[in-house]
């Protein structure tokens, strides 16, 4: 960068102040330096967006030879690839299917007894398996080797996202056994487990979003062989030639993160002043006292079915999550204003990932 | 797959167990690869473009046909204060090779493997000699590799066939230096792109190593006869090669090599299967003067964005110096 | 003590050999927690902070090692007493936290197991003599679309006012329940679960809500969620409970140890 010296602040009794190139300012007191950005009239972030703007983003799905479904998300310089790989998991003939129909990990003790617990538990929500990395060389700040607490914090909050959120339907995942006339519990011979992995290519913050959508939209492009039982053989095969979609929630829910920056007060009293910021980047995250993520869904086709008694022209909008942690600066009103926003940014997603899904592949 | 002891630091899979889908075929002609159609002595398209990353110090991302990957530079950073650091007069210079778990035909696994492993300590070498690392004492540089998707098959078999009651199980092997070819092309690449991101990263080098890979293939004989005196003379020599042989040829040997074209020295070669020494060095000498000229391609298109680089921080420097909207917006910085 | 069937057991200094410690047993579903506190301790070189203090948070499951889910419960805890701690009195040390789960209906649900942890934590740092800015108290609420057949203790359980969102399908129902500190086998029937964390003037140091519905997800998981406007109700409930009656169960607990 230029090494201009920022102008000297004309107080002119006292030696003039210490001063400093804006990037050398930048780097040395990085909380000052988004400080005095934010109480800027209006307030500007350093990247130059205003404090509820979030960045632009890019998609692209499918553009990988092996993986079942794939997506590229990059916002800003935020990027994240996300590959759906599909495997089976055949019920051994002993196996009731019905731990896998349930979604609630049975609490017997029984499970606990046999130590599955620390191998994903045996109810559907151990059919799939998100895991994020991102020793991959995606920021100087992240060290290399065996996933950080923030990597499992990460893939263990996808992991409560996509259960909670039922985002897959069960159905797609069933393989049942065509040929016998039992009835329909018997027939499922396995199921498809999902490896959802996600790589942090490039990481400057708010990896949660991206990831997140990153998987839905790879999920939503998944086309996973054809596969059945065969009879004469006793295993399952698949089809290369024919394949099917996993069915997905129609109403998708998607994430939204803040940041909170502390701001000092003028007068040195009274509430603390502070600004949220939608989508931070990593500068900002590393100042960052609390961060509020919000999960919601924005369903855009309220016109079918029942007459929706919500105004016509405001989205219907239900929020799915809601997760703050550290600090104590965000108040209820905050939240309530915060998940407007999420909504209108779920709403840019859905359209986004409609865009791509029309696309020609 | 057998169950193997549960990650403490992932996302398990289901303990039952899981397995890659085996598909069922009635013609094996259906999962054959297709062939390339370009001229034995041409390299694939490289698409190469670096400093993508914005919070590492060099970064660059290659995608050759379907094989795409990302490298970034961590460093020149200092050594870990620890007590059982040694003293280092020249950077200490660390290769990462990872795959993606999507990024062969089998699922790999997040602990690198040993091919994983080959390919990491091949990079170094490739690498190794062309940095000047007496430059950088008492730090360390990390060159970390993400493959995404590559031509690699890991060795599972997934095709069955079924007739009469009577199951053959199929490998997709169809010749044996299959999987040397697949790696010899990441490794190219690695290699390449590798070289690229450390100039992004401004660390001081002799050369630029650029990647290069050549295979040699011969008529396919009928196993029963025994003409192998001849076959050398139908010798055909590919450069980049594709993981599926010309039609009616068999592969003799790959080879990989790191080279640097303005000091014209190699810096890392790697030869894998039957090379006759019947008639001297000639047939080794013949397949690394191919790789090399494969290499000599890949230097065209890594000199092409290592300007593109220049050019833009050229530009970026020039428009910042001008003042600009954004820069009269700024606010006082005086601290 | 008290013994009000809400009130939680609480005893204090179990563990003679820490700075604090606290065992906390949720007066209904029975999770309970052991947590030891040291500190303010020497630092190793790689985590010290030069004008703060490190603060190290470890969760050990009841069963198997720790995974995934240990690991995101220990960050969750980090950052809300990362706000909670005076870190800059004790620059240069380590503020070490231990928890250990020792029974549990769930060993694996987040919402179950977050609140004891978390009381059961800030017991015992203030036994640990650790400056902290304020109290807190966690409170574990679950929403139930009806309450047929659930068996709760007396008190345990609350109308919420009818949803002002204007949600057709659910004015009709009868008053959604809302149920404290709920048991798995309540939890599972549940339709969303809040573990919200107010500090003693009200400030709301964590939110943990989420939504469970039923069925085999898919299409059918559809139109699931709440108006943010029933959030902001369940809100106001739960800072009720935390700041009153958390606030007592800390003072009652600790006025038996004045000498201390």
């Amino acid at each position: 960068m230029s090494t201009l010296p920022s102008q000297v602040s004309s107080g002119n009794s006292q030696p003039p102040p210490l001063t400093f190139s804006t990037s050398l300012f930048r780097q040395i007191s990085p909380a000052l330096y988004l400080q005095r950005h934010l109480l800027h009239s209006p307030p500007t972030r350093p990247n130059g967006r205003s404090p509820f703007q979030c960045r632009d983003f890019t998609l692209t799905t499918n553009s990988l030879s092996h993986a079942h479904g794939s997506a590229v998300v990059r916002a800003g310089d935020t990027a994240v690839v996300c590959g759906i790989r599909g495997e089976i998991l055949t019920v051994a003939p002993g196996d009731d299917p019905s731990r896998f129909e349930s979604y609630h990990s049975s609490p017997t003790s029984a499970t606990h007894a046999c130590g599955s617990r620390g191998a994903g538990g045996a109810s559907w929500g151990g059919l799939i398996v998100p895991n994020v990395e991102l020793s991959t060389g995606c920021s100087k700040k992240y060290p290399l080797g065996p996933p950080g607490g923030l990597a499992q914090t990460l893939s263990d909050q996808l992991h409560e996202l996509i259960n909670v959120t039922k985002l897959v339907s069960l159905d797609s995942l069933r393989i049942y056994d065509k040929g016998s006339d039992l009835d329909s519990t018997m027939k499922i011979k396995g199921y498809w487990s999902l490896y959802v992995d996600v790589l942090c290519i490039s990481l400057d913050g708010n990896i949660l979003d991206a990831a997140w959508y990153a998987i839905v939209a790879a999920l939503k492009s998944s086309r996973l062989p054809l596969a059945c039982w065969n009879q004469t053989e006793e295993r399952i095969f698949c089809d290369a030639s024919l394949n099917h979609p996993i069915s997905l929630r129609q109403s998708l829910p998607f994430t939204t993160t803040f940041a909170l920056i502390p701001l000092p007060n003028p007068e040195g009293c009274g509430d603390e002043a502070a600004v949220l910021l939608n989508d931070p980047d990593s500068y900002e995250e590393d100042e960052a006292c609390e961060i509020l993520t919000i999960l919601s869904t924005t369903d855009l086709s309220t016109v079918q079915g029942h007459a929706p008694q919500s105004p016509s022209g405001r989205l219907r909008t239900r929020v799915e999550k809601i997760e703050k942690k550290g600090g104590w600066k965000i108040g209820i009103s905050h939240i309530e204003s915060c998940s407007h926003l999420a909504a209108s940014k779920a709403a840019q997603y859905i359209q986004s990932l409609t865009k791509e899904q029309l696309a020609p592949m | 797959m057998a169950a193997r002891a549960p990650d403490r630091r992932r996302n398990n899979p289901p303990s039952h167990g899981t397995t890659p889908p085996v598909f069922l075929s009635s013609s094996s002609e259906a999962v054959k690869p297709k062939q390339s159609s370009r001229p034995p002595n041409e390299i694939r398209k490289i698409f190469l473009r670096t400093g993508l990353i914005s919070s590492v110090t060099g970064s660059s991302f290659l995608e050759i046909a379907p094989l795409k990957l990302s490298v970034s530079v961590l460093g020149p950073r200092p050594l870990p204060r620890t007590s059982s650091t040694p003293f280092a007069a020249q950077a200490i210079l660390t290769t990462e090779v990872k795959f993606a778990p999507f990024a062969s035909t089998v699922r790999r696994g997040y602990l690198r493997d040993s091919s994983e492993r080959d390919l990491g300590s091949r990079l170094y070498q490739a690498l190794v000699g062309a940095i000047r690392r007496e430059l950088y004492p008492k730090s360390r540089i990390e060159v970390v590799v993400t493959i995404l998707d590559s031509e690699d098959e890991g060795d599972d078999v997934n095709t069955v066939y079924i007739e009469e009651g009577k199951t053959t199980v199929e490998t997709k092997f169809w010749d044996a230096g299959r999987s040397e070819r697949a790696l010899g092309v990441v490794l190219a690449g690695c290699i390449t792109a590798a070289s690229a991101a450390l100039a992004d990263a401004g660390i001081e080098m002799f050369d630029l190593v650029s990647g290069g890979v050549a295979t040699s293939f011969v008529d396919e004989v009928d196993p029963k006869g025994k003409s192998k005196g001849d076959a050398v003379g139908n010798k055909l020599y590919v450069r980049d090669p594709v993981i599926a042989p010309p039609e009616g040829k068999t592969p003799l040997a790959t080879c990989v090599l790191g080279y640097m074209a303005a000091r014209d020295e190699i810096s890392e070669l790697w030869i894998s299967g039957k090379v006759g020494t019947k008639n001297g060095t000639t047939e080794m000498d013949e397949l690394v003067d191919e790789a090399i000229a494969a290499a000599r391609s890949a230097r065209g298109v890594l000199n092409e964005a290592a300007k593109e680089r220049v050019q833009f921080i050229v530009d970026k420097t020039g428009a910042a110096s001008a003042p600009t909207k954004t820069e009269a917006m700024d606010v006082e910085m005086s601290g | 003590m008290t013994s009000s069937p809400l009130t939680p057991e609480i005893s204090l200094n179990p563990l003679p050999q820490s700075d604090g410690s606290c065992q906390y047993t949720c007066p209904t579903s029975r999770t309970t927690i052991l947590t030891s506190v040291n500190g303010p301790l020497e630092v190793r070189p790689k985590d010290e902070l030069p004008n703060h203090a490190t603060i190290e948070v470890v969760v050990k499951p009841g069963i198997g090692v720790a995974g995934v889910r240990e690991t995101r419960l220990s960050s969750i805890i980090h950052s809300t007493l990362q706000s909670l701690i005076l870190t800059n009195h004790h620059p240069r040390t380590l503020i070490q936290i231990v928890a250990q789960i020792v029974q549990a209906e769930d060993h694996t649900s987040l919402p179950l197991l977050l609140t004891p942890l978390i009381n059961c934590t800030i017991l015992s740092l203030l036994i640990a003599g650790i400056p902290m800015r304020t109290v807190g108290w966690s409170v574990h609420l679950a929403v139930l679309q009806d309450g047929k057949g659930v068996k709760s203790v007396e008190g345990q359980t609350f109308g919420l006012g009818g949803s002002g969102g204007g949600d057709e399908m659910e004015t009709e129902e009868s008053e959604q329940l809302v149920v404290r500190n709920p048991g798995s086998d309540i939890l599972s029937r549940a339709k969303s679960s809040h573990t919200l964390t107010f500090s003693k003037e009200g400030e709301i140091l964590l939110i943990e809500s989420l939504e469970y519905s039923q069925g085999s997800g898919g299409e059918s998981a559809d139109g699931q969620g709440w108006d943010i406007s029933d959030f902001v109700k369940l809100a106001e409930e739960g800072k009720r409970i935390c700041c009153e009656e958390g606030v007592e169960v800390i003072r009652a607990a600790l006025a038996e140890r004045k000498a201390f």
